[in-house]
């Protein structure tokens, strides 16, 4: 990852900050500058629900180079409870629960680490409620 | 010291992973196994700065997120070694205009961020501070340590006492002399420590002197307490320094945990005091006891109020069932015992 790009977009990756349209409460996740629904420029950056439903999930068992140590990884297409599908790794994952509609929930864990040295990444995440 | 400081909100997190002490003697030394039944280690994508979150996001909640002006979290494993994992998680939560500070002191370093935010609230210095102890602690391969090191986090929000708080912390002493029973020098990856000199003149010999300075500060004695909590190194211990000092089975075994999910370090007696507030009840009286090597002890007189609303809280305890168990083989990989 790039440390300066990461940074930048630190309170996306952590804290799922997303934007909405003062003009029609269209909400979106990443953010974006326009709004795709009603072509407005009237944003505001809003935090996403950190709940939502599974749609469904792959599992990649030879991710990019930078997630390799941490194969296999799964992969979910979720939609938030305010509408906005998005997709994210899934924490703990066992094929048996990741079913379509399992209530999951947002944590942070590590995304990547530049090497020993390098930093280390984290972001959101979503797991299986208990 | 006497503090007028309160716990408004609380949370504990342990990994779902566990190894049986069983897995891990087959491994190292043809069968047998540990002191506990098994440890909860920390996933591939997990370390500190992780658990701590988990553990903030509930404690923060059951406090209705309050303005926080202080986050300090006490580890001996964190992410970096120049670079604080308290700046890292204000962050992550949204709170910039704060105070954030690690410390590190073996497994006394989450009661010690208790005092000083207790101190500072007390002193009206902040009105609320987070206060985490966390580790993924680390035990060299093959030795005894391994069997017990787990990985955890425990967080409490103080604030001033205002009737709506879940206890008061009423009163808190610290014991400490040089006493070499474990370190870590700078860049090794795992701790040495001295065996058995790690009981008597180090776990017993401070965990004692601090609660009977206790005693003697506040007037207190065992009997005056519902619950006993202290540092849980291995099964064993905290009993015995518990009956040493004249606490009762009844008030000692609430909080044990240490053969579910072994020492969790700077986690351990946060994680404890979890599981008590869950089933204390206005009124009662807890002691608790951290002990950290170097060699250390705080001890805490803590009253309990009442958690107020909790719907959807899962307790502690129901949340420990959920586990699944994995071989040695994914255990070293995940821990970085495996060189590439």
């Amino acid at each position: 990852m790039i440390p300066i790009a990461y940074w930048r977009n630190r309170k996306v990756y952590t804290r799922m900050v997303g934007s909405k349209c003062k003009d029609c409460d269209a909400e979106f996740f990443p953010p974006v500058r326009i709004c795709k629904k009603c072509g407005s420029r009237n944003m505001e950056e809003k935090e996403m629900p950190r709940s939502g439903s599974l749609l469904a999930y792959t599992k990649l068992s030879e991710p990019a180079q930078e997630f390799k140590e941490y194969a296999p990884i799964y992969l979910g297409l979720i939609r938030l409870d305010n509408g906005v599908n998005i997709i994210s790794m899934i924490a703990d994952a066992d094929e048996e629960k990741l079913k379509a509609g399992a209530r999951v929930q947002a944590t942070v864990r590590k995304w990547a680490e530049d090497g020993k040295e390098g930093l280390v990444y984290y972001g959101y995440k979503f797991r299986v409620s208990q | 010291m006497n503090l007028n400081a309160a716990i408004f909100g609380y949370g504990a997190y342990v990994p779902i992973y566990r190894i049986r002490t069983e897995e891990i003697a087959r491994v190292w030394h043809g069968g047998g196994a540990g002191p506990n039944r098994m440890k909860a280690i920390a996933s591939y994508d997990e370390d500190i700065l992780t658990m701590s979150y988990e553990s903030a996001f509930q404690a923060l909640g059951m406090a209705n997120y309050p303005k926080i002006q202080a986050i300090l979290v006490g580890s001996e494993s964190k992410p970096y070694a120049v670079k604080p994992t308290g700046s890292i998680l204000s962050d992550i939560l949204g709170y910039n205009s704060i105070l954030g500070v690690d410390l590190e002191f073996a497994c006394k370093a989450g009661t010690e961020a208790i005092q000083l935010i207790s101190g500072m609230v007390s002193a009206g210095t902040i009105d609320y501070g987070l206060a985490i102890g966390a580790d993924t602690a680390q035990g060299r391969p093959a030795d005894e340590l391994e069997f017990t090191a787990g990985s955890g986090a425990g967080a409490v929000v103080l604030g001033k006492p205002n009737g709506k708080e879940v206890a008061k912390i009423k009163h808190s002493v610290s014991y400490v002399t040089d006493t070499p029973d474990f370190w870590r020098r700078p860049h090794d990856q795992y701790p040495m420590h001295l065996g058995r000199f790690t009981g008597e003149p180090a776990y017993f010999t401070h965990t004692t002197s601090s609660v009977k300075m206790l005693f003697s500060e506040t007037g207190m004695n065992p009997s005056d307490f519902k619950y006993a909590i202290f540092h849980q190194p291995n099964p064993r211990f905290p009993v015995e320094v518990g009956k040493r000092l004249g606490f009762t089975d009844e008030q000692l075994r609430p909080a044990l945990l240490n053969d579910d999910i072994g020492n969790t370090y700077s986690a351990n007696t946060l994680i404890a005091l979890a599981k008590v507030l869950d089933m204390a009840k206005t009124g009662d009286m807890i002691m608790l006891a951290s002990f950290g090597s170097g060699a250390g002890s705080d001890a805490f007189v803590i009253e309990v109020n009442s958690r107020g609303d909790d719907d959807g809280y899962v307790p502690f305890s129901e949340r420990l069932r959920n586990y699944r168990e994995v071989d040695y083989a994914t255990y070293a990989r995940w821990r970085g015992k495996i060189q590439k």
